[in-house]
């Protein structure tokens, strides 16, 4: 730093002259009032510099060129790449970058690790986007033997109703099995649609356990992926009843809810543990309200494909040729509308039981299925305006309950009035 | 053999020759007969400098200031001159050295040694420090005793600028890098202290 006091820039002149006249200037080079001084201290200089420098001890000489040998092999020693790198790596500064990078990787993994493991997310993208879960199963049976392509010709609504083709008493025996001991992810899925007729999945919806029972069921590890892959695959041919019944694998769904069970368990979060019961029970209703709505258009397309067949049998040809394959499946259509008449008269008591609203709309539906395939119309009818008045009342309860409550007091003003 | 004496001696010539840093860059390159020929031309000025700077033991300040060398050789960048870093190493030492025996309780150096008619123990060791020889004339001893006495008894900055400049060499900016302190400000300390050195040997003027 600079300074601006006159004596010191006086000074600083004056040293400035002493320097040059020391150095060899003349002496009328030097400012006329500092003359003679200068020339005094010029004398004092020499007579210093005259003077002995002081002598160091040899042994410091041999201690300091020893340690300098020393640092000198170590200076033209070459040091390799590794021990560079080395003392490179472990000074502080790369030390500590490192240890911020790595701390940093570490709290974005765990980071991701807790989104990805969170119940909300996964859970509703498996709700939307998988099929919904069905609670039937049963084990594994071979499916009967493809009738001959002429007799399928001539009698197309063999083919759906084949998995009713089986005799009642074993498909009450499958129902019953359906919420056995027979593990869900242990039956074959390739085994399901062939062997699984409409009325038996009604009746094995009848037979559901509480809700207790069927979370158990969900509980269940999900299916392999080859199970899964291989059932797409055998059932890409056939018609869309079944593709549909296929697809509603109950591994896959339920495979995700257990394990979104078991994270919210291992989370010992209560709220969120209560969420997925409630989201749980919708899957399920939902499921079941799918299931209904497809039994209903797989039983209403095979009444059609029954009186599309009775319309062209019927004039041209009298008298078929009998045969095994005809003969066969006769009795078992006989038999199967024999049982879908108990079984309608069996869902109609269940529905009368029923208080859920919910469980009651997937009966009446199911039961509207069944008795449209018995061919009765009665009981269908009154299944769909039942299901009307459900869904009504699930969509509006006060209204329903205010006209309700109306009936008997315009009955009364009615007879009132005609009394009068 | 004469061969190898003759290259050994030329190189070592050719070393002789170079300036300060670049004996150094030689010495951090692995040449530590590089080091021996700069402690040959700066030990007995860092040993001066000690000595008016009050060390009690100016050998054991030249051997660790050029120890500190050694070891710091690769960290010189050659951005001062060595004599610079050199007598900086040297000045810190002399300062840390003073810092420990200012707890000492040792005599004054302004006290008389012995009756009250002999010399100071300032006196005796700048006698000692300068080491007077025997074979001086006498009138080289007189002024050599007077100029340790008077050199002893100035102020500390303005024995420090006056020693670095007139027995160490180092030009003004220099010491005022050495001394962390403006280069005005050092010559004025020089000029002070040439005013008291100019009164106390105006004798041998």
């Amino acid at each position: 730093m600079a300074t601006n006091d006159p004596t010191t820039l006086d000074d600083a002149a004056f040293v400035d002259a002493y320097e040059r006249r020391i150095a060899g200037g003349l002496p009328g080079d030097v400012p006329v009032q500092w003359r003679d001084e200068i020339e005094a201290m010029a004398r004092m200089h020499q007579r210093i510099a005259a003077l002995p420098m002081p002598e160091v001890s040899p042994a410091v000489r041999s201690v300091v060129l020893t340690a300098a040998a020393q640092a000198a092999a170590d200076h033209a020693q070459p040091q390799s790449v590794f021990a560079r790198l080395a003392d490179w790596l472990f000074r502080p500064g790369p030390v500590l970058a490192m240890a911020s990078a790595a701390a940093l990787l570490i709290a974005v993994s765990a980071r991701q690790d807790k989104d990805t493991t969170a119940p909300t997310g996964a859970e509703a993208v498996a709700v939307a986007d998988r099929p919904p879960p069905v609670l039937t199963a049963e084990p594994y049976v071979a499916p009967p033997p493809a009738p001959p392509a002429a007799v399928a010709a001539t009698a197309p609504a063999a083919a759906p109703m084949a998995g009713a083709a089986a005799p009642a008493p074993d498909r009450a025996e499958a129902g019953q099995v359906a919420f056995g001991d027979e593990p869900l992810h242990n039956a074959p899925i390739e085994a399901k649609p062939a062997s699984l007729g409409p009325a038996q999945v009604a009746e094995t919806k009848l037979q559901r356990a509480p809700k207790a029972e069927a979370e158990q069921q969900f509980a269940q590890p999900p299916p392999k992926q080859a199970q899964v892959a291989n059932a797409d695959k055998g059932y890409a041919g056939k018609d869309d009843a079944v593709r549909d019944e296929a697809a509603q694998v109950p591994g896959a769904a339920m495979g995700m809810v257990a394990n979104n069970k078991a994270a919210a368990a291992d989370k010992n979060q209560a709220p969120q543990e209560e969420a997925e019961q409630a989201r749980r029970n919708q899957a399920l209703d939902n499921a079941v309200l799918r299931k209904a709505e497809d039994i209903q258009r797989g039983a209403y397309g095979n009444q059609q494909a029954e009186n599309r067949a009775a319309a062209s049998s019927a004039p041209s040809t009298p008298a078929p040729v009998q045969n095994r394959a005809e003969n066969a499946p006769a009795a078992q259509a006989e038999s199967a509308a024999n049982s879908a008449v108990a079984e309608v008269a069996r869902l109609r008591a269940e529905v009368e039981k029923t208080s859920d609203a919910t469980k009651k709309l997937a009966l009446l539906k199911i039961l509207q299925g069944v008795a449209i395939k018995a061919g009765d119309a009665k009981t269908a009818g009154w299944a769909k305006a039942q299901v009307a008045a459900v869904e009504a009342e699930r969509v509006a309860p006060g209204k329903v309950q205010r006209a309700k409550a109306a009936e008997p007091v315009k009955a009364k003003a009615s007879g009132a009035s005609s009394v009068e | 053999m004469w061969l190898l004496q003759m290259a050994t001696l030329l190189a070592v010539m050719a070393l002789e020759a170079m300036d300060d840093e670049a004996l150094m860059e030689r010495f951090a390159a692995g040449d530590s007969r590089a080091l021996g020929i700069l402690y040959d031309r700066h030990n007995r000025a860092l040993k001066a400098f000690a000595i008016q700077q009050g060390a009690a033991r100016p050998d054991d300040v030249v051997q660790d200031a050029f120890l500190r060398v050694v070891r710091n050789a690769t960290g010189f960048k050659g951005q001062s001159k060595f004599r610079t870093w050199l007598f900086t190493i040297g000045r810190n030492l002399c300062v840390d050295a003073s810092r420990r025996d200012r707890f000492r309780n040792g005599p004054s150096l302004d006290a008389p040694m012995g009756s009250d008619e002999g010399p100071t123990l300032g006196e005796r060791i700048a006698s000692d420090a300068v080491g007077l020889d025997a074979s001086r004339n006498t009138a080289d001893a007189q002024f050599s005793r007077s100029y340790d006495v008077a050199l002893a008894n100035l102020p500390t900055e303005q024995r420090e600028v006056f020693t670095l400049r007139e027995i160490s060499g180092l030009s003004f900016a220099e010491i005022a890098e050495a001394t962390q302190t403006n280069e005005n400000t050092v010559k004025s300390r020089m000029r002070y202290a040439l005013k008291a050195l100019r009164e106390a040997l105006a004798d041998f003027a």
